[in-house]
């Protein structure tokens, strides 16, 4: 368990994040510049907060009202660089055995082959890390921190310096070695994918502040705020206006248009913004029309093929060109299918249980 | 022949080079990763002696460290005699070479991956790091700057002459003593000393060359 709450000034910068996890890997997901890497400085003691307060398992290693601030060697926290940061000048086996100067002679040894076994690194115990390949010497920096038994881990965009090969192979080959890990991690990433695939729990950070956490799914399917969705690729975001229907069912005014929505609603009249993820709206065969809710007319405006899918742009009848302008994945199959191209007409519908209403960004101050 | 100068110089150049190689790199850690106030002013103080003629170097050491000179009085009263002293010429060494030691380990401060030292850090005390890791990444650097500073600590001229002045026998370096062997006409003197000093300053640059580079 990671709590943290603290404040921390820069020129031109306030990093303030706050965030609590538990024990399943943590994703700390934002763009460069958005305060991910001085958060993780923070934590591991090298940069001292200004302000609040930073727990591991109860235990304070940060506390600016107590006057703790606990050096980064006693706090428990192994630290994995991108570009891995290896010493060059020690052995894989001395890189390893970095941290275990308590221990005795025996044990440390002990220690450094099972962790090489691990890390089926045997035979490489007096290799340099500069004759290792990018994937050997990652292997070798998250056993440095690991072989501590430290209770929190630190991943620090470690799949950056990798092609894309080596990168997907090394993601699952990690998430072996943390299986066996008891404690806390924190994987700081700059893709979304990466933080979906390796974390079962999502932050988003920008501007020195989380703004949302969650399940990776809530954040990717149910983003707070209009930053939020920003940041999780939800590229379709709308302004409309709440306007229940004459029965009183939930509804959103927009472009003219009266969309069904299924989620409860701030009062009638209320400005909100609303979102749909562009793999959830539906293309409508112009006979089916009648049957479907939210069914909204206009003209596809241009295509995208890509390897297996097409990404198309729409535009919803009567609407202005920037605010009307929808974007929707699909496949191949029903692209041929239904004949699509840009200038055709066509019908789209926004179901109702896809279509997810925004708070107003409260950190934009 | 006498010998003096010979034996002077290397003892001076020794003493200085140990002198200058501690604060150097002393230096160099808090210009390379330090943060302070003044630190650019710091800089260029410890530059100074490079880029200013060694005679005005000297002179303001020379009323620093004179009898009545602020810091010589502190130490006279101490009963640590300065100025035309051995000492003077070891001074006057260490702050030729100090701005060489100080740029020579600071570049390679500077090139050590700061991730590299982080990683370190929560591994190890700071004290510990700096000595397993910051150290030995750097020591390409710090032994070249430590071999400039002998050479120059050897060849040291103006500063020398004004501080610790040209009493053979006893304050009278290698350079000195060339100078006063061609002020004689002592033209195979000066030769034989000038071929020794040029002996040992080829072999520390052969040496510098021979340094094996750290594995990365």
């Amino acid at each position: 368990m990671l709590d943290f709450a603290f404040q921390r000034r820069f020129d031109g910068f306030v990093l303030a994040p706050t965030l609590s996890t538990d024990r399943a890997v943590t994703a700390l997901y934002g763009p460069s510049g958005a305060g991910k890497s001085l958060t993780l400085l923070c934590l591991v003691g090298l940069l001292r907060p200004d302000r609040g307060w930073i727990r591991l398992n109860g235990r304070a290693l940060f506390d600016a009202a107590a006057g703790i601030h606990v050096p980064p060697h006693r706090r428990r926290v192994g630290l994995v660089f991108q570009e891995y940061a290896l010493f060059p000048h020690l052995t894989v086996a001395a890189n390893l055995a970095y941290g275990l100067r308590g221990l005795g002679h025996d044990e440390a040894w002990g220690r450094v082959d099972d962790m090489l076994r691990l890390l089926r690194l045997e035979g490489f115990g007096g290799r340099y890390p500069g004759d290792l390949s990018g994937g050997q010497r990652q292997r070798v920096a998250l056993g440095r921190g690991l072989i501590v038994q430290p209770e929190l881990l630190l991943l620090d965009e470690p799949f950056s310096a990798l092609d894309q090969m080596e990168r997907e192979r090394l993601r699952g080959e990690v998430l072996e070695l943390l299986q066996g890990f008891g404690g806390t991690t924190v994987l700081v990433t700059h893709s979304l994918q990466e933080a979906y695939l390796m974390a079962r729990r999502i932050a988003v950070i920008d501007g020195g502040r989380i703004l949302q956490v969650g399940s990776r799914d809530e954040v990717t399917q149910h983003p707070r705020d209009r930053r939020v969705a920003e940041h999780v690729g939800v590229s379709n975001i709308f302004h409309g206006v709440v306007a229940p229907d004459p029965e009183g069912r939930p509804g959103i005014a927009w472009h003219g248009m009266r969309l069904a929505v299924a989620g409860p609603l701030p009062a009638p009249g209320t400005p909100v913004d609303f979102c749909i993820r562009p793999e959830d709206v539906r293309l409508v065969w112009p006979e089916r029309v009648a049957e479907r809710t939210n069914v909204v007319p206009g003209t596809l405006t241009a295509e995208l093929e890509r390897r297996v899918d097409y990404l198309l742009r729409f535009r919803a009848e009567g609407a202005a060109a920037e605010a009307g302008e929808i974007a929707i994945h699909c496949s191949g199959h029903l692209h041929f299918l239904m004949k699509l191209h840009p200038g055709k007409p066509a019908w789209i519908s926004l179901p109702p249980d896809k279509l997810h209403v925004l708070s107003p960004a409260e950190n934009d101050q | 022949m006498d010998f003096f100068p010979i034996a002077l110089s290397l003892q001076v150049a020794t003493t200085s080079t140990a002198l200058a190689g501690l604060l150097g790199v002393a230096l160099a850690w808090l210009l390379a990763r330090g943060r302070f106030p003044g630190r650019t002013f710091l800089e260029s103080l410890v530059v100074l002696p490079l880029v200013l003629p060694p005679t005005v170097v000297g002179f303001y050491l020379l009323l620093l460290l004179g009898r009545s000179g602020p810091l010589g009085a502190v130490l006279e009263a101490a009963g640590l005699e300065i100025v035309f002293t051995p000492r003077a010429a070891v001074i006057a060494a260490t702050v030729a070479s100090l701005p060489l030691v100080v740029k020579a380990v600071q570049a390679a401060f500077e090139a050590i991956d700061p991730r590299i030292e982080a990683a370190a850090r929560t591994l190890r005390p700071a004290a510990s790091v700096f000595v397993t890791v910051t150290l030995p990444l750097a020591w390409r650097g710090i032994l070249a700057g430590l071999i400039l500073a002998y050479a120059r600590g050897l060849g040291e001229f103006g500063i020398t002459l004004m501080l610790a002045g040209s009493i053979p026998g006893r304050t009278q370096t290698l350079p000195l003593a060339i100078y006063d062997a061609v002020q004689a006409n002592d033209l195979a003197t000066a030769n034989t000393l000038a071929l020794i000093t040029i002996a040992i300053v080829a072999g520390l640059l052969f040496a510098l060359s021979r340094l094996p580079r750290v594995r990365l």
